[in-house]
């Protein structure tokens, strides 16, 4: 073992360690600290091996550590196999692989061990990034695998471009086979979300604060692409869940909905778009208020909140329709309306008061009277509330803090308004969103949470009403960042004063949009879409292999017409050919050009014959590059392009 | 610097009057390590050639004329029985020398050449199980009458390609032949020259030619003309591996003869009518082409 150890060059065995390192990389993120330490250990070993050129460890070391990587990771995962334990048990294994790699045989098997490794890596992420990324090492990869077919012990730059050409030249195959071959309807492996975040997007509670937090949040909620008309600021309000029972600190949706949905109707144009919604725990599809029509799977509660069949834990796109301005027909769900109006029993006996004063007045009016309460009293918007403590919450703000966020208004409103016998209820959600001119869609982030109020009023139905507007009409037509004081809380990129960067973000936005739009987002049905425009209706279709092949075909053509064009006979690679062949173009102006089978010396004199004045830069140019084409002089190259310069016609 | 041997090639010029390119071939030829082939009719001084250029590199010289009833044994030598030691003695035969002159080669019997020839090649001869090495350098010039003539044995191609070149001296030029009519006889000439270089040069030069660089595009063109002998309709047969470490051989001579440390296209050129022209068989005529040659070099492009 030892004597097959020396046979290994040292610098490729490094470099084969810094690009499995490079490969591990993104696994080892996700790993528990002592596993990290655990599957860099034989990384580091065979590194010290190679350079001081000790022994490997014996097979009982070697059997020691893999055992304790199956326990480590069973210990983590509970299981050996799935995407996270069987790939981070891949990763562990690839890493003790090098302890017993002592021939070339075992190089090469790593090698391909580690283009597996790269295919689990897109299992970490699928982002533009990660292709970036594995695109890289795999470069990496293939060059080494040139190298180590050498058997000498050198190892040029040259290998990696090499790697680089070969992968470029796959890559019509590869569009090719993206696009023609079959996707598959659900994957090998289910994709759950990148990691799962409870911390982020709307919860199905609502308490003072709970919305002020997103605001810190900056990632994308969803992205939304509008059809022809494009809406108003102020009418995007996106609609998610429906808060209905409030027991004096939380508002909750309603444990079921068994009503049928309401029938809206659209007064004027409607809107067409696209949404994409980022990963989420919840089935919510965010549809701009109200929906008019929904993507197949996709269902509208009683609460008009659309919602789809199962959580949408991966990135999905749904095409809707909406309506600004609707009227509700069918609203058969009374038992809604009533439950409304209910309020714990005791509890902000202040606020209770002060809604009991506009009992007499039609309920159209206590809203308007409300709004204006609210309007006249000095409240502000703000990110960073007064704390609310203990017991009467309402109270505390409509009285003595008047301080808030949209949660604040909503709840109080809505409290104010049962109170005053209207029956209301809250309405999470987003509000407004950030325009991309750069791809022409709207992104919603987190920070743009938002929730406001619905109130019933006979005869008119279900009417949304928006306190924060009253209060901080900015945020409604501006958008956050425009309408809170302390702004520095506010997301480094909702700042007004990172203009530049939100730029440049929102640039790098779209992007990242195209390349799950089209990229990730290339599922069985927009392939069966574009194919059908491509004329092929079924797999099992001629058209289809017709397709297959006709592609295969041009782009075999398309390779074999570059090889025999070929940058070899195009483009000298020697540098000295490349220099004397401008040189004999510019002499060909002259009507000066060698004959086939004639010598540079001879075509040289012959010039120098008819170009006496020149003669002599002629003799010199032709004298390096003689010695630098065929002679062993380094230098020469470099001289030959200095004295060319200096040759003028 | 000049290389050590232009005093030498001056030397030869004198001697041998309006033939600098035959005579630098020569020279050529010996610094490569191979052996000339002359050919061409009696009397344009083939002999003198050979017997001028022994003489000023300060070798030994033996001529052998080869005629039809010349044995093996006359040119290699025969082992005798002692009488009075009761054993058998190799007497050397003329083979034992530094260059030899073998005269109208194509006159001998085949079995006479290739004894010749077989020396040439393994640089020593065998004689009843013993071996004997040549003397170093060892250098042949043979020379040949045209084939037509009568009374000849042709060589066939494969001994042919033993000769690293094939050399026509043709008739003088006018005022070249003037001057050697009007000048001293050649012969006595020959006979006064001293040796123009010291006597290890020869074998230092050859050591330096064989350091001369080939790069790789000069072996792409080498192969690019080997490609197009091979291809050429006419030709029946293109050159063999051995001629072209020839060919490369006689290129690194002559770039060495230009005092230039690398080949460079031209010096391929200017050996290559030599070291293809006898090893190039016309397919109609079955007789060498030495043209095609020529021709070849006008065709093929220098990579």
């Amino acid at each position: 073992m030892a004597e097959q150890l020396v046979s290994l060059p040292r610098n490729k065995l490094l470099a084969l360690l810094g690009t499995l390192a490079l490969l591990l990389a993104p696994h080892l993120a996700q790993m528990p600290f002592w596993l990290i330490l655990v599957t860099l250990l034989p990384l580091a070993w065979r590194a010290y091996t190679a350079w001081s050129g000790r022994r490997l460890p014996g097979r009982a070391v070697r059997l020691f550590l893999a055992g304790a990587m199956i326990v480590l990771v069973f210990l983590q995962f509970r299981t050996l196999v799935g995407r996270d334990g069987g790939v981070v048990l891949l990763a562990c294994l690839v890493a003790l692989k090098l302890l017993e790699t002592t021939s070339r045989r075992d190089v090469r098997i790593l090698t391909l061990l580690g283009y597996f490794v790269a295919g689990t890596l897109f299992l970490v992420s699928q982002s533009f990034w990660m292709l970036a990324y594995v695109v890289f090492v795999c470069v990496l990869l293939t060059g080494q695998l040139f190298a180590w077919q050498r058997d000498d012990n050198r190892f040029e730059p040259e290998e990696y471009r090499r790697a680089l050409r070969l992968m470029l030249e796959g890559l019509p195959v590869a569009l090719l086979l993206f696009v023609l071959y079959p996707r598959l309807a659900t994957p090998l492996w289910s994709m759950p979300a990148d990691r799962p975040q409870a911390s982020t997007g709307i919860a199905d509670t609502m308490t003072p604060g709970s919305f002020s937090d997103l605001t810190l949040d900056d990632s994308v909620a969803f992205r939304v692409d509008f059809r022809g008309r494009q809406p108003e600021r102020d009418q995007l309000y996106w609609r998610g869940p429906v808060f209905e029972r409030f027991d004096g600190y939380t508002w909750l949706q309603r444990e079921f909905a068994p009503a049928l949905a309401p029938k809206i109707v659209p007064l004027g144009r409607t809107l067409d778009y696209t949404i994409t919604l980022e990963p989420q725990q919840r089935a919510w599809l965010f549809a701009l208020d109200l929906p008019t029509r929904l993507p197949q799977g996709a269902r509208l509660t009683s609460r008009m909140q659309a919602v789809y069949r199962q959580p949408l834990t991966t990135r999905a796109r749904f095409d809707l329709q909406s309506a600004t301005d609707w009227r509700i027909e069918e609203d058969g769900d009374r038992f809604a309306v009533t439950q409304a109006l209910v309020l714990p029993h005791t509890g902000n006996p202040r606020a209770r008061q002060l809604a009991q004063g506009w009992r007499t007045l039609p309920p159209q009016v206590r809203v308007a009277r409300a709004l204006m309460w609210l309007q006249n009293n000095r409240f502000f918007y703000s990110l960073a509330p007064p704390l609310l403590e203990g017991a009467d919450q309402v109270d505390q703000f409509l009285f003595t803090t008047k301080e808030g966020f949209c949660e604040h208004y909503a709840g109080s409103f809505s409290f104010l308004m049962r109170a005053a016998g209207v029956p209301a209820r809250v309405v999470g959600g987003y509000l407004g969103g950030e325009y991309n001119a750069a791809g022409d869609y709207w992104i919603v982030r987190q920070a743009d949470a938002h929730a406001w109020v619905e109130v019933w009023l006979e005869g008119r139905g279900w009417q949304r009403v928006d306190p924060t507007a009253v209060v901080s009409p900015l945020r409604v037509s501006s958008g956050l960042a425009r309408s809170v004081r302390d702004s520095d809380r506010l997301p480094m990129l909702l700042r007004e004063n990172a203009a530049w960067l939100a730029n440049l973000r929102l640039k790098w936005d779209n992007v990242v949009y195209v390349w799950d739009r089209w990229v990730i987002g290339y599922d069985t049905q927009r392939q069966m879409q574009l194919l059908k425009q491509l004329g092929v209706d079924s797999l099992d279709s001629a058209t289809y292999l017709a397709w297959l092949v006709g592609g295969f075909a041009a782009v075999l053509a398309l390779y074999t017409l570059a090889a025999r064009r070929g940058p070899r006979a195009d483009r000298p690679r020697d540098p000295a050919a490349r220099q004397w062949r401008g040189f004999l173009r510019r002499l060909a102006q002259r009507g000066l050009s060698p004959h086939p089978g004639e010598g540079p010396r001879d075509f040289a004199l012959r010039a120098a014959a008819a170009l006496p004045a020149q003669a002599e830069l002629i003799r010199r140019i032709c004298n390096h590059y003689l010695a630098a084409r065929y002679g062993d002089d380094p230098d020469a190259a470099r001289q030959l392009a200095k004295t060319i310069k200096t040759f003028r016609l | 610097m000049p290389h050590s041997f232009s005093p030498a090639l001056a030397q030869l010029n004198r001697v041998i009057l309006g033939k600098e390119d035959q005579v630098r071939m020569a020279l050529c030829c010996l610094l490569a390590r191979g052996h000339l082939l002359l050919e061409d009719l009696p009397g344009v001084g083939k002999t003198t050639l050979a017997h001028a250029l022994a003489a000023t590199v300060g070798l030994r010289f033996q001529r052998v004329q080869f005629t039809s009833d010349l044995l093996p044994a006359d040119l290699i030598g025969v082992s005798i029985y002692q009488r009075d030691t009761g054993q058998f003695r190799f007497h050397h035969g003329p083979v034992f020398t530094q260059v030899l002159l073998a005269d109208e080669i194509n006159r001998a019997p085949p079995k006479t050449q290739s004894a010749l020839l077989e020396a040439m090649e393994e640089q020593q001869v065998t004689v009843d199980g013993t071996s004997y090495p040549l003397p170093e350098p060892f250098f042949v010039i043979a020379t040949q009458n045209p084939q037509h003539q009568i009374g000849t044995f042709p060589l066939p191609e494969s001994q042919l390609d033993r000769f690293l070149m094939r050399l026509e001296l043709g008739y003088p030029d006018g005022a070249a032949e003037r001057a050697m009519l009007a000048g001293e006889n050649r012969r006595d000439l020959v006979a006064q020259l001293r040796p123009a270089v010291e006597p290890n040069d020869l074998l230092t030069a050859q050591r330096e030619v064989d350091k001369v660089h080939v790069a790789g595009p000069l072996l792409d063109y080498v192969q690019a003309l080997a490609r197009a002998t091979r291809s050429h309709d006419a030709l029946s047969y293109g050159l063999s591996p051995r001629a072209l470490l020839g060919l490369i051989a006689a290129a690194r001579a002559w770039a060495w003869l230009d005092n230039r440390d690398h080949v460079i296209p031209e010096d391929v050129q200017a050996v290559f009518p030599g070291v293809a022209g006898h090893r190039l068989v016309q397919r109609a005529s079955g007789r060498v082409a030495p043209d095609a040659a020529l021709e070849l070099l006008r065709a093929v492009a220098i990579p």
